[in-house]
C-alpha cells in the first residue's frame, strides 16, 4: 500500500521551482537476484528534515548509500539540488555532510588531527575544525584518541566531521543507535540546531521517537519499498489511526468478528473505529468483550504510534 | 596536493604511534639480520667427524667426536655430527648422509689427508660483497618492502572498510585515489626508514658497503614499492573481513619469503622450480637490490627489474581498483 502525502515546503518548493535537495526516482538496487530497494521514489525540499523509517534489514541504508554515490542504483536515478552524480560529484561531495552509524575512525590518532584532517578534505580551515569542536562540546578532549571516547562522544564527534564544512544537505545513518538516554538526548539537541539553521537533513532510524522528534516528514520503508511518506499525523490520519483502546488478553481477538478493526500491538490488541466511527470507550470494549467471554487482563485508552501505522500498513511490527 | 600531504603526514604520524607495527617493521627485520648475520659470518668452523677408532690425524680442518657403534645413533639424532669414520684400517670406512654438505665436505678433507702425493695449493682471493651478511641484507629490504606494503596497504584497506572509514572518507570531496596515494608514500617512507636503519646496523657490525649506484638502488626501491602496493590494492579491495586479508595476505607473502632468495639462493631447488621463482617479484626485487649493494652498477643495470616491477604494480593498481569496494 504506498501513500504520498504532501506537505507544506514540498508546496513551497514546487511553487518556487527551486529544485528539490533530494530527487529519488524508482530507485531499485538488485544484488544477484535479491532486490534490496524496489522503485522508491520521493522528493525532499530543501531546508527540510525527513526520516527514513523501517526496521533493520528493511533497505534504508541501502537507499542511503544511492543517495550518498557511493552506490550505483540498478535502475532510477538520484539528483540532489538538480545535480546528478555522474557528472557532479566533488561539487555534491562539498555540498553533502555524512554521519555514519558507529564508524571507527583511524586508531592511534587524536580527535583534533582527525579534526585537522577533515577541516583539510573538506577544504575547510583549521578554526572551523575546532569550532566543530566546540560546538559539540568536545574540545576539550581534543587531545583524546577517538577509540578513548565513550559512544555518545563518538557520535557527538562524527556529526561535527559532518557539519563541519556547513554542508546544505546532511546524512545521518542511525545516529542515536546503541546510545544511552542521556547521549540520545544530547544528539537530537545538536540536530535540531542543525534543522533550525535550515539544513537539509536526511535521517534513517528505527527508532520511532528519532523520526517524530527529528523530523517534519517520515517516510516509510519495508522490505526495500516505500509504504507511507507524510507528517505523523497524516500517517495517523491516513490509517485512521487518531486513537483506539489497548485491551491486554491471551485470546485471539484478531478472529473475531468486532465492531473495531484490530491491529496487533505489543502483546495484545488496539482496537481503533473504522473510518467515520467515534473511538470506543473502554466502558464499551470491556461489556462488548465480557460478552463474548473474552479473559481480559486489561483495557485502556491509547495514543496510536508509528509503530501501529508500520502495522497497518505491512501487517509486521517496525520495532 | 594539500589533501595528500595531510593524508600521508597523518597516516604516518600514526605508524610511528604503534609499538607493535614499529617492532614488527623496524627492530625485527633489523634484529634478523643481525642474528643471522653473527651466525653466519664467523670462520668456518671445523667439520665434526664422529670416529670409533683412533683418529688417524689430526688436522685444524676437522673435530674428532668419539663416538661408538652403541652411541652412534644418538649423536647423530643430537646434531653432533654428520658423517663419521667407522674403521680406519685396512681402508676407511665412512658414514653420512650423501646428500649433506658436511659429508662432501669430510670425504675431500679425508681424501686430501690421506692422498699419497700432495695436492696443488690453492689460494681463495675474497672480494667485497661475497658474504652472507651481504646476500642476507639485501634479501631483508625487499622482504621489508613487501611486507610494508602488503600489510600496511593490503590490510590497512580491509580494517578501514571494516571500520567503515573508507565510507566515511569516500564521502568527502577527497579525491578517491588520494587516499591510495598517500598509503604508497607511507610505504615509500616507511620503507627508506626500514632499510637506512638495517643499513645503517649492519654496516657498523659487518662494515657492509654498498658499492652500486644510490640512484640505482633508489629505482629498485620506488619500483618495488609500486609492485607490491599494487598486490596490496588488490588484496584489500574488496573484503572487508581481517581473517581473509590476513589468508590473502600470507598467501601472497609466505611461498615468496621461502623461496625468492631472501635467506638462501633459489638456485638450490631445481632448474624448473627455480626458473619460475626467477621470476616472482620479490625475487626479481631481491635480485636487483642486492647487484646494486653488491656490485659497482648504475642505473641502467638495474632498468630492467624495475620495467618489471613497475609492470606488476601498474596490473596490480589496475585490477585492485577495478574491484575497489568503498563500503
Amino acid at each position: 500500500m504506498l501513500i504520498n502525502l504532501s506537505c507544506g515546503r514540498y508546496i513551497k518548493m514546487m511553487l518556487n521551482q527551486s529544485p528539490p535537495a533530494i530527487e529519488a526516482q524508482s530507485l531499485s538496487q538488485s544484488y544477484g537476484k535479491t532486490t534490496v530497494v524496489r522503485e522508491v521514489s520521493f522528493q525532499i525540499a530543501e531546508g527540510e528534515s525527513v526520516a527514513l523509517l523501517g526496521p533493520n534489514g528493511a533497505g534504508k541504508t541501502t537507499l542511503l548509500d544511492m543517495i550518498e554515490g557511493i552506490a550505483t542504483p540498478s535502475s532510477g536515478q538520484v539528483r540532489l539540488f538538480g545535480l546528478g552524480w555522474a557528472s557532479d560529484a566533488a561539487t555534491l561531495r562539498q555540498w553533502m555532510g555524512v554521519s555514519l552509524q558507529s564508524t571507527a575512525y583511524l586508531d592511534h590518532v587524536t580527535i583534533g588531527e582527525l579534526a585537522s584532517l577533515f577541516a583539510t578534505l573538506t577544504h575547510s580551515t583549521r578554526q572551523r575544525a575546532a569550532q566543530s569542536l566546540e560546538q559539540v562540546g568536545l574540545a576539550s578532549l581534543s587531545n583524546r584518541r577517538f577509540a578513548a571516547l565513550s559512544g555518545g562522544e563518538k557520535q557527538r564527534f562524527s556529526l561535527a566531521m559532518a557539519v563541519m564544512h556547513r554542508p546544505r544537505l546532511l546524512l545521518l545513518d542511525e545516529p542515536t543507535t546503541a546510545l544511552d538516554p542521556n547521549a540520545r538526548h544530547d544528539i537530537w539537541a545538536l540536530i535540531q540546531d542543525l534543522r533550525r539553521d535550515g539544513m537539509t537533513l536526511l535521517l534513517t532510524t528505527h527508532y520511532m521517537d528519532d523520526a517524530t522528534t527529528l523530523s517534519d516528514r517520515i517516510i516509510l520503508i519495508d522490505q526495500g519499498q516505500l509504504v507511507a511518506d507524510g507528517t505523523l499525523a497524516s500517517l495517523l490520519q491516513h490509517a485512521a489511526l487518531n486513537g483506539g483502546v489497548y485491551i491486554d488478553t491471551d485470546e485471539n481477538v484478531g478472529d473475531m468478528a468486532l465492531p473495531w478493526r484490530v491491529i496487533p500491538h505489543r502483546n495484545g490488541w488496539l482496537l481503533t473505529p473504522f473510518d467515520g466511527q467515534p473511538i470506543p470507550s473502554v466502558q464499551a470494549v470491556w461489556e462488548h468483550l465480557t460478552g463474548l467471554s473474552v479473559t481480559l487482563h486489561g483495557v485502556q485508552r491509547q495514543q496510536p504510534t508509528l509503530d501501529d501505522v508500520f502495522r497497518y500498513m505491512t501487517g509486521r511490527a517496525l520495532t | 596536493m594539500k589533501v595528500f600531504w595531510a593524508l600521508t603526514w597523518l597516516l604516518t604520524k600514526r605508524f610511528f604511534r604503534q609499538p607493535a607495527v614499529l617492532f614488527w617493521s623496524l627492530a625485527f627485520p633489523i634484529t634478523l639480520s643481525v642474528v643471522l648475520g653473527m651466525a653466519f659470518s664467523r670462520p668456518p668452523a671445523p667439520v665434526r667427524i664422529g670416529i670409533m677408532a683412533p683418529p688417524p690425524f689430526q688436522s685444524p680442518d676437522i673435530e674428532w667426536v668419539p663416538t661408538t657403534p652403541d652411541q652412534l645413533s644418538k649423536h647423530r639424532v643430537g646434531g653432533h655430527f654428520h658423517v663419521w669414520v667407522s674403521q680406519v684400517t685396512p681402508s676407511m670406512q665412512v658414514g653420512g648422509d650423501p646428500s649433506h654438505g658436511d659429508t662432501r665436505l669430510a670425504r675431500l678433507l679425508l681424501a686430501q689427508q690421506t692422498s699419497p702425493t700432495p695436492l696443488p695449493s690453492v689460494t681463495v682471493q675474497s672480494r667485497p660483497g661475497g658474504r652472507y651478511i651481504d646476500f642476507l641484507v639485501p634479501g631483508m629490504m625487499a622482504l621489508g618492502i613487501m611486507n610494508s606494503s602488503l600489510w600496511g596497504i593490503g590490510y590497512a584497506l580491509i580494517d578501514m572498510r571494516n571500520k567503515k572509514m573508507l565510507r566515511r572518507l569516500v564521502a568527502t570531496p577527497m579525491p578517491p585515489a588520494t587516499l591510495l596515494l598517500a598509503h604508497f608514500m607511507v610505504r615509500l617512507v616507511v620503507g627508506v626508514i626500514e632499510s637506512l636503519l638495517l643499513l645503517a646496523i649492519t654496516g657498523w657490525l659487518f662494515h657492509l658497503v654498498v658499492q652500486g649506484s644510490i640512484v640505482a638502488l633508489c629505482m629498485c626501491f620506488v619500483s618495488g614499492t609500486f609492485a607490491f602496493s599494487g598486490f596490496g590494492v588488490m588484496i584489500g579491495s574488496r573484503t572487508d573481513s581481517s581473517v581473509v586479508g590476513n589468508g590473502l595476505i600470507n598467501a601472497v607473502s609466505l611461498p615468496m619469503t621461502i623461496c625468492s632468495g631472501v635467506f638462501f639462493t633459489y638456485r638450490s631447488f631445481p632448474n624448473v622450480v627455480a626458473n619460475v621463482i626467477e621470476w616472482l617479484p620479490l625475487t626479481v626485487l631481491a635480485d636487483a637490490l642486492r647487484l646494486g649493494m653488491t656490485e659497482p652498477v648504475g642505473p641502467g643495470d638495474v632498468w630492467v627489474p624495475c620495467m618489471i616491477l613497475l609492470a606488476v604494480g601498474l596490473v596490480g593498481h589496475g585490477l585492485g581498483l577495478r574491484w575497489f569496494k568503498w563500503h
